[in-house]
C-alpha cells in the first residue's frame, strides 16, 4: 500500500489517542465507589473493562499503521492535502460555530444562526455573503417561529430582555 | 389471531387526524431529507428529538417512523438521478439507476423503486405484524442473560459484519461505549467520568453524538476534502407508467427482494448493505439480460431497492420486540422511546399496546402515502437536487445547532458539538464507522444494567452466561460472527485484507 509515511504516523497517533482514552478511563474507574453488592461486581467492573477495549483497539490501530497502514482504507483520495481553501473553508465553519456558541446567551438563536448560516455558505464558496446573509436570516427567522409559536419548545430568539 | 384484533385496534389509533398529520409530516419530511444528499435519516431524527418533549409519543414516533421510510424513498431518487447513494444501502441502486437514467429512463428507474419500495414496505409491515407477537411471546421468557448476549450480538454484528475493517469497527464500538457511561449509572446513582464537569452528570446526550458527526462532521469533512463535487443532476426521462415489459421484468425482483430484505433486517446481521448487494447479484444471475448489468438494467434496481425497504422495515422487529437496534437509525428511534422513558420490548406490547400496534399500523399507511407523495411528484423532488451545496450545508449547521441548542439551552452543548463534529473528520478520513459509536453509547448502559442483573440472580457466578441454552448459543454466534470471517481466512492462506 503506497500510503505516505506522513499519513501512517497520523494512523499510529491516531491509536496511541485511544490508548491515552484508555488508559485515563482506566485511571477514572478507580475514582468510582464500588459497591459491588450480590452481583460480585460493582459499578467499576464493565467501565474497566471497556477502558481494556479502547487500550487494546489502540494497540491494534498502532500494530496496522506500522505494518503498511490501516487495512481496506477507503477515506480520503490519496494526496489530498490541507490546502489553503481546505483551511479556510474549516476556518469559516468552525468561526461560525465558536461565533455562535460565545453570543448565542447574548443575543439569541435567530442573528447567531444568521452568522452561522453566512460562514458555512460562505465556506463552500457561496458568492454573495449578502444574499446568503438574507436566506440565513429568513430560514432561523421560520425555525424560531415554528419552535416557539407552533411546537411550544422554548427557544431564546433575540437579545435578552 | 390476537395479533389482528390488535393490529385493528392499532389502525383506530393511528388513523385519528392528528397522527395522520404526523404520518404525513414524517413521509414529507423523510422523502425530502432522503432526497437531499449529505442528511439522513439519523440525523433528521436527532434533530427532531426535542420536539418529543411538546408531542404525544404516539404521534412523536409515528413521525419518526415516516421519516425513516420516508428517506428510504426518496434516497433512491437521489441514487438515480444524482449517482450519490445517500447510505451504503443505496450504493447499487446508484450504479444501475444512474446508469439507467444516463440512458433516459430516469423516470422508470424511479417508478420501479418507488412501487418496489411500496410493496416491499407493505409485505414487510405484514410480515412484522405476524411475526412481533410470537416474537414477544418468546422474549417473554428472557431473562437478563439472555438480553445482555442479545446485545453482545448486535454489538459484534454492527461493529464486525459493517464496514471494511473489524479493528476499526470495534474501535468505534468501544468509544461509543465509553460515551455511553458518562453520567450517572442507573444502579448506584453515582455520576462516572464527568471528570469534574457538571454538565456531564446526565451524560452526553445521543443527540449531541449523531448531530455532531453526522452533520457537523460531514460539513466539515466535505468543505476540507470534497468542496467541489462533480456530480452532475440527471434530467427526469422518460415516462413514470412503466410499460407492460418494465411490469414484467420487475415484479419477480421486487419479490425476490423482499423475501431477502426482511429477514436479514430482523436479525441483527448489520442493516441494509449485504441483502442489497446479494439482491443485485441474484437478479444478475437469473436475468435473461445479464449484459444490460452495469448498463442500466431494471431487475437491478427493482431487486435492491425492494430488498432495502424490506430490511429498514425488518430492523423494526428486533427494535419493538427486543429494544435491540441494530443501525444508527434505529437507534434514534430508540432514543425517541426513552425520551418518554418508554422502553420498546415485549413489556411495551403488554402495557401499551394502542402505542406499539399504532405506530405499526402508520406503517401501513405512511407507505402508501410515500408511493402517492413519491411517483406523481417526483419531479417536484428531483428539483431539491438543485439547491446549491453552501446553502445546503449551511442550513444543516443551523439545524444541527439548533438541535443541540434546544437540548437544555447550553452553549456548553455547543462546544461539544463542534469537539465531536472535528472527531467525526478524523473518522471519516480514516474510515471509522460511525454506527457502532451510535449503538453502543444507547445501548451500553442497557448492556451493563443487564450484566449485572444477571450476575445479581446468579450471586456473583459468570456461568449464568453459559449454563442458560439460549443466552449461550446468543454468546457462540456472536464470537462466531468476529471469528468465523478470520478463521476462514486463514485457513485459505489470504492477506490481510
Amino acid at each position: 500500500m503506497g500510503l505516505p509515511t506522513t499519513d501512517r504516523r497520523v494512523q499510529a497517533a491516531i491509536g496511541l489517542g485511544f490508548i491515552v482514552a484508555g488508559v485515563a478511563m482506566a485511571g477514572q474507574t478507580f475514582l468510582v465507589d464500588a459497591d459491588a453488592g450480590y452481583a460480585g461486581i460493582g459499578p467499576r467492573f464493565f467501565p474497566f473493562a471497556i477502558a481494556l477495549g479502547l487500550g487494546l483497539c489502540g494497540i491494534g490501530l498502532i500494530v496496522e499503521a506500522l505494518t503498511g497502514g490501516y487495512r481496506n482504507l477507503e477515506g480520503a483520495p490519496e494526496g489530498v492535502k490541507l490546502d489553503r481553501g481546505a483551511l479556510e473553508g474549516l476556518g469559516w465553519i468552525v468561526g461560525g460555530l465558536v461565533f455562535q456558541l460565545l453570543t448565542i446567551p447574548h443575543i439569541g438563536f435567530v442573528p447567531t444562526s444568521a452568522v452561522l448560516f453566512t460562514c458555512v455558505a460562505r465556506a463552500f464558496g457561496a458568492r454573495s455573503l449578502w444574499r446568503s446573509a438574507l436566506i440565513g436570516s429568513l430560514m432561523a427567522l421560520t425555525i424560531w417561529a415554528i419552535f416557539t409559536q407552533l411546537l411550544g419548545v422554548s427557544l431564546q430568539g433575540f437579545l435578552r430582555s | 389471531m390476537e395479533g389482528l384484533s390488535a393490529l385493528m385496534e392499532g389502525f383506530a389509533a393511528a388513523v385519528t387526524p392528528m397522527n395522520l398529520l404526523w404520518a404525513f409530516v414524517g413521509a414529507t419530511i423523510g422523502t425530502a431529507i432522503g432526497v437531499l444528499p449529505g442528511i439522513g435519516p439519523a440525523l433528521t431524527i436527532a434533530m427532531l428529538l426535542p420536539v418529543t418533549a411538546k408531542i404525544e409519543p404516539t404521534g412523536a414516533l409515528i413521525m419518526f417512523a415516516g421519516v425513516y421510510y420516508g428517506a428510504m424513498f426518496g434516497g433512491s431518487t437521489t441514487s438515480i438521478l444524482l449517482n450519490t447513494p445517500g447510505e451504503s444501502a443505496s450504493l447499487v441502486t446508484a450504479m444501475e439507476g444512474n446508469a439507467m437514467a444516463k440512458r433516459g429512463q430516469a423516470a422508470a428507474a424511479l417508478a420501479t423503486a418507488a412501487i418496489g419500495s411500496f410493496l416491499a414496505g407493505t409485505v414487510a409491515t405484514l410480515l412484522l405484524s405476524l411475526f412481533a407477537p410470537h416474537l414477544v411471546d418468546i422474549a417473554l421468557k428472557f431473562g437478563p442473560a439472555e438480553y445482555f448476549a442479545i446485545m453482545v450480538l448486535a454489538f459484534t454484528t454492527v461493529s464486525a459484519l459493517m464496514g471494511k475493517s473489524v479493528l476499526r469497527g470495534m474501535t468505534s464500538l468501544f468509544a461509543g461505549l465509553a460515551v455511553g457511561m458518562v453520567g450517572i449509572e442507573a444502579t448506584t446513582g453515582q455520576a462516572r467520568f464527568t471528570v469534574g464537569l457538571m454538565e456531564l452528570t446526565d451524560g452526553i446526550d445521543v443527540v449531541l453524538v449523531a448531530v455532531g458527526l453526522f452533520a457537523v462532521g460531514e460539513a466539515l469533512y466535505n468543505v476540507i476534502y470534497e468542496r467541489e463535487s462533480g456530480a452532475i443532476v440527471q434530467k427526469l426521462k422518460g415516462s413514470l407508467l412503466m410499460t407492460r415489459e418494465q411490469w414484467a421484468r420487475s415484479w419477480k425482483p421486487w419479490v425476490r427482494g423482499t423475501l431477502i430484505g426482511f429477514p436479514f433486517g430482523s436479525i441483527p446481521a448489520g442493516g441494509a448493505e449485504i441483502p442489497t448487494f446479494l439482491s443485485y447479484s441474484l437478479e444478475k444471475k437469473l436475468s435473461k439480460h445479464p449484459e444490460e448489468f452495469g448498463k442500466g438494467a431494471i431487475e437491478g434496481v427493482a431487486g435492491p431497492e425492494a430488498t432495502n425497504n424490506a430490511a429498514a422495515t425488518g430492523t423494526l422487529v428486533p427494535l419493538l420486540t427486543l429494544g435491540i437496534p441494530t443501525t444508527a437509525t434505529a437507534a434514534m428511534l430508540l432514543a425517541a422511546f426513552q425520551n418518554y422513558n418508554l422502553q420498546p420490548g415485549p413489556l411495551l406490547f403488554e402495557m401499551n399496546p394502542a402505542l406499539v400496534w399504532g405506530l405499526i399500523a402508520s406503517l401501513y399507511i405512511g407507505n402508501l402515502m410515500l408511493l402517492v407523495l413519491n411517483l406523481p411528484l417526483a419531479g417536484v423532488w428531483a428539483r431539491l437536487l438543485t439547491i446549491p451545496r453552501p446553502m445546503l450545508y449551511a442550513g444543516i449547521l443551523v439545524f444541527a445547532a439548533l438541535g443541540a441548542y434546544t437540548l437544555r439551552q447550553s452553549t456548553f452543548d455547543l462546544a461539544l458539538l463542534l469537539v465531536i463534529g472535528l472527531l467525526g473528520v478524523v473518522m471519516r478520513r480514516y474510515d471509522f464507522p460511525t454506527a457502532p459509536v451510535i449503538v453502543g453509547m444507547i445501548l451500553g448502559p442497557l448492556a451493563e444494567k443487564n450484566f449485572r442483573n444477571a450476575l445479581s440472580i446468579s450471586q456473583g457466578d459468570f456461568a449464568v452466561f453459559l449454563n442458560r441454552p439460549i443466552a449461550a448459543a446468543i454468546l457462540a454466534i456472536a464470537l462466531a460472527v468476529v471469528l468465523v470471517p478470520r478463521l476462514t481466512k486463514l485457513r485459505f492462506g489470504g492477506a490481510d485484507d
